[in-house]
């Protein structure tokens, strides 16, 4: 057992029991929990790991394998392939969540919409089936190109395909909650509608919701990855995994590393965020009753 | 009907010592604990007791279906015509079930495949286990329907689960169970889901096919008043034992346990214009006890207005007295009643 | 009905559900799901309300409380009209209609602490300031029979007859003349259905309120109710006192609900009158007397007239033309 080293009576031993026990009942959550945990860490503290300036071009030290000032090795630029993925985890994460909390706070006020009016219903989900109908990279390419690509630009233009899914699920759970005997039983004791929707009904959206945001956040890592990859939304200046990637399109026979590296860091992270979403969605799982 | 009758034809079912537990990472669930009853061929048995007692794990045992890998029978017999069932694996198993055993469940529509019409989901299980070809089967499905008094049942054999009520629908899994003539039937809660007027419906078909067919029957159920009104012997259980056994008559006359004397006297009856049962009911203080680790003590004592020291540092055996026994220290009239 | 006003009187009540309808297509069928109900209960009483699947019971109860809209007749609580009522008036009609579910899992709200689901009535209404809310939400608590220490556990750590105490305080908390009990015991353990049918009878004797009883159990409306109506496919069959309904029933279908009872007293094995065919749908009901496909004393007229509620006795109403045969 791990606690053999731990003395059996010892209060370390207690606290740490529960916690162990958890682990195992969800490792998957726990390991994506940690490795999301360090792309996270280390984009925060890109300034402190780097090497390199990701910009900084050094014309002699071009595709270099991986060594110990490069870490990563360098591309056909002659730029740090390390420094360039630390630096374009920021990007990419501040797209992930950005996209994820527009559109999940988007989907959700339209959901609530069509959930309570049967008129709006009826306009809003064919809306909504017409925008799931275009395949959402698409979308997103059309989206940027009308307009000034920026973080921003990009971020909307990933959020809006992402919205019909939050949109059916909030609608979805509204429906159902709308049913429940304790909602009656609101409604019969003279509890007003703002009332009703905040204590009895919104909570009910709230553990569907976190799980399908990891999702979104997961989904949107990528679709930002195939826009810059196609040299399409974030400007070429700012690195990005899918950029970097890009970069080392040309050259992967004799240089491999320069797609290798990123694509590993952008697998690993958006593994990782689907993890956590499994392990949420197990535990938020109403356990209705234990069949014994 | 009394029972022991030295002579008497030996039991078709022997459920000897059964101890079913679930393991979770809380502890042990000890669902069916040391449980032990018998059922002969053409006699309907009631297993009664209210939630977390332990009747329906007891048939998903016989029956082999205890969900896994949580559950297992730990301990224990089961005997059908002195066969043990217990060590027999999934294929043995299979050739048992709608063969030899069958089994029918509460809620007929979760349990019939809406698909499928009920004509082939009758023949489905002949041609599994008697081998003879569809034509023949589907002849049979019929003859089955009529069994089970479903009229017009050439026509009703091409319908769909949901063309029919709620009492047609256990009808027709009483036709599936029975159709390759098995000798023990369990019927778990059969009708509680259904309306006043099709539960006398379908009791009394159940009463029918028993007394026809010689089939035994294992009636489990939470209501006393289908027990009385259709068993020959009743098993009342709590909390994952068996805490008396009698004859039907007996148990209503001379209910011996004070959880069943409570029971009795906490259910409101008709009062056909008498004054007798009006006024406060009877109550059992309390609830039922959750079965995770149980302590070594009697599992009623906490609800029980007769438990003393005893009660509650040793579990009670089951004594025996004729045809009636009980699990207590101070059963009947609280008198201790010591016997060997 | 005395000359005095009874506390509930319902008038011609009809709920009609249109099914299979869309934004552009008009609905095709409809489910007559009750069909000019009319009854009373007077002030402190229970009337009981029994019927099979089908029968409109739960429209009823739905109706009554103005969870759901009735689409025809007149429902006066206190001489007002709750049925067409809208904002101020039937927030102000609410109070006195409260009602407890079956479903004693499902009609707590598992994220809320037992105090607070109590004390929302009473916030809702602005009773009080919040340290009188508090004290009148603990001698509610208590009075159901629970300790001070559960009133900040949540739902779920109660068992289903707690559960269903805690539904009888939330329904209590207005001071409501009428509690409207859907099954209120049906999903609760039968060691446990005593205590709480106990409380009920207690609470009425305490606070003079008034119940629908609405159950399947004859045996438990038997006992409690001082009067009983029969419901069968959206209409009231039979209506009387206890002892008129259970003891001299004039209509077929009671005399068959009440044969088919199940007794836990193997003396009394009866030989319930078997009736014919399945429960006809409230989608396409039978024309006349609803009940006469199934009937055993049914013959031409009945096919053709429907039955209105006729006196058998004082206060003993039976809707069938060959009532008490």
């Amino acid at each position: 057992m791990t606690l053999a080293f731990v003395a059996p009576s010892s209060p370390l031993r207690r606290r740490l029991a529960p916690i162990l026990r958890w682990t195992r009942r969800y490792p998957a959550f726990v390991v994506g929990s940690l490795v999301f945990s360090a792309v996270v860490l280390a984009s925060i503290f890109a300034p402190l790991i780097a090497t390199h300036d990701p910009v900084a071009i050094y014309p002699t030290e071009r595709l270099r394998p991986p060594s110990d000032t490069w870490l990563f090795g360098s591309d056909p630029f002659g730029r740090d392939v390390y420094s360039r993925v630390i630096w374009g985890g920021r990007v990419s994460l501040a797209v992930g969540v950005g996209v994820a909390v527009l559109a999940t706070v988007l989907g959700l006020l339209i959901g609530l919409i069509a959930g309570f009016s049967r008129a709006a219903d009826a306009v809003l989900m064919r809306i909504m089936d017409g925008v799931m109908a275009i395949p959402g990279i698409l979308l997103a390419i059309a989206l940027v190109a009308v307009t000034r690509p920026s973080v921003g630009t990009v971020v909307v233009a990933i959020a809006i395909p992402e919205i019909p899914r939050v949109v059916r699920l909030v609608r979805s759970v509204v429906l159902s909650a709308r049913e429940l005997p304790y909602v009656d039983a609101a409604r019969s004791t003279g509890t007003r509608f703002p009332m009703l929707l905040a204590r009895h009904v919104l909570p009910n959206t709230i553990a569907p919701l976190v799980v399908q945001a990891s999702f979104v956040c997961a989904s949107a890592i990528l679709s930002e990855a195939y826009l810059s990859f196609l040299g399409l939304g974030i400007p070429p200046t700012i690195p990005t995994w899918g950029s970097v990637i890009s970069e080392g399109r040309n050259v992967v026979q004799m240089a491999f590393w320069v797609v290798l590296c990123p694509s590993v860091f952008l697998g690993a992270t958006v593994l990782s965020i689907n993890l956590i979403g499994d392990g949420l969605r197990d535990m938020l799982d109403p356990r209705l009753s234990r069949s014994i | 009907m009394a029972m022991a009758v030295a002579g008497a034809a030996p039991p078709l079912l022997e459920v000897a010592n059964l101890c079913t537990y679930f393991h979770n990472l809380d502890g042990t669930v000890r669902a069916v604990d040391d449980v032990s009853y018998s059922v002969r061929a053409g006699e309907m048995l009631g297993v009664v007791g209210e939630s977390g007692c332990g009747k329906s794990i007891t048939a998903l045992s016989i029956m082999g279906l205890v969900p896994r890998p949580a559950g297992r029978i730990v301990s224990g017999e089961i005997r059908l015509m002195g066969r043990d069932l217990v060590p027999l694996g999934e294929a043995e198993m299979r050739r048992i079930r709608g063969n030899d055993i069958s089994m029918i469940f509460q809620e007929p529509m979760t349990a019939l495949n809406p698909v499928l019409t009920i004509g082939y989901q009758i023949a489905e299980t002949l041609v599994l286990h008697r081998e003879i070809d569809r034509r023949s089967a589907r002849l049979r499905a019929i003859e089955m329907l009529e069994l089970v008094q479903i009229p017009d049942a050439a026509r009703r054999a091409g319908q769909y689960p949901h063309e029919l009520s709620g009492g047609m629908r256990q009808r027709v899994m009483i036709a599936i169970a029975l159709a390759c003539d098995p000798k023990l039937l369990i019927a778990d809660e059969p009708t509680t889901a259904l309306d006043v007027t099709v539960q006398a419906q379908i009791l009394g078909l159940l009463r029918d096919l028993r007394d026809r067919l010689g089939t035994a029957i294992v009636l489990i159920t939470h209501d006393l008043g289908v027990v009385a009104q259709s068993c020959d012997r009743v098993v009342v259980m709590y909390a994952g034992r068996k805490i008396e056994e009698a004859p039907v008559d007996e148990l209503f006359r001379r209910p011996l346990h004070p959880y069943t004397r409570g029971l009795l006297a906490s259910m409101p009856r008709i009062s056909h214009g008498s004054a007798a049962h009006r006024g406060r009911l009877a109550e059992i203080p309390g609830t039922v006890p959750h079965l995770l680790d149980p302590p070594a003590a009697c599992r009623f004592a906490p609800r029980c207005p007769r438990a003393q020291d005893v009660c509650r540092s040793s579990e009670p055996a089951l004594r025996h007295d004729g045809g009636h026994s009980v699990a207590c220290f101070f059963p009947g009239d609280g008198v201790q009643e010591i016997r060997q | 009905m005395t000359a005095s006003q009874a506390l509930v009187e319902v008038h011609n009540l009809q709920k009609y559900f249109p099914l299979g309808g869309g934004l552009f297509r008009k609905s095709r069928d409809t489910v007559h799901a009750v069909d000019d109900v009319s009854f009373s209960i007077d002030a402190g009483e229970t009337l009981g309300l029994v019927g099979e699947s089908g029968c409109g019971k739960s429209t009823v109860s739905r109706a009554l409380s103005r969870l759901i809209r009735p689409t025809g007749g007149r429902v006066l609580v206190e001489g007002e009209d709750i049925a067409d009522a809208a904002g101020g008036t039937l927030r102000a009609l609410r109070r006195k209609v409260q009602i407890v579910f079956q479903d004693p899992y499902a009609s707590l709200n598992p994220r809320m602490r037992v105090r607070d689901i109590v004390a929302e009535p009473l916030k809702n209404y602005g009773i009080g300031n919040a340290a009188e809310r508090a004290e009148r939400v603990e001698r509610l608590l208590s009075r159901v029979g629970l300790r001070r220490d559960q009133l900040d556990k949540y739902p779920h750590e109660f068992s289903g007859g707690q559960r269903q105490r805690i539904g009888i305080a939330r329904a209590l908390a207005l001071e409501p003349k009428l509690i409207i009990l859907d099954e209120p015991v049906s999903a609760l353990d039968v060691s446990v259905q005593a205590q709480v049918i106990n409380l009920l009878v207690d609470l009425q004797e305490e606070t003079g309120v008034a119940f629908l009883f609405v159950a399947h159990d004859l045996a438990v409306v038997e006992h409690i109710s001082r009067r009983v109506a029969v419901m069968y496919l959206g209409r009231i069959v039979e209506i009387g006192s206890r002892q008129d309904v259970f003891e001299t029933p004039s209509h077929p279908y009671t005399r068959a609900l009440l044969s088919s009872i199940l007794e836990p007293d193997p003396r009394r094995r009866g030989t319930p009158t078997i009736l014919s065919g399945d429960i006809p749908s409230p989608i396409k009901p039978p024309s006349g007397c609803h009940f006469h496909t199934r009937c055993p004393v049914a013959r031409s007229r009945c096919a053709t007239e429907a039955p209105v509620l006729s006196e058998q006795g004082p206060g003993h109403l039976a809707a069938c033309h060959f009532a008490g045969v």
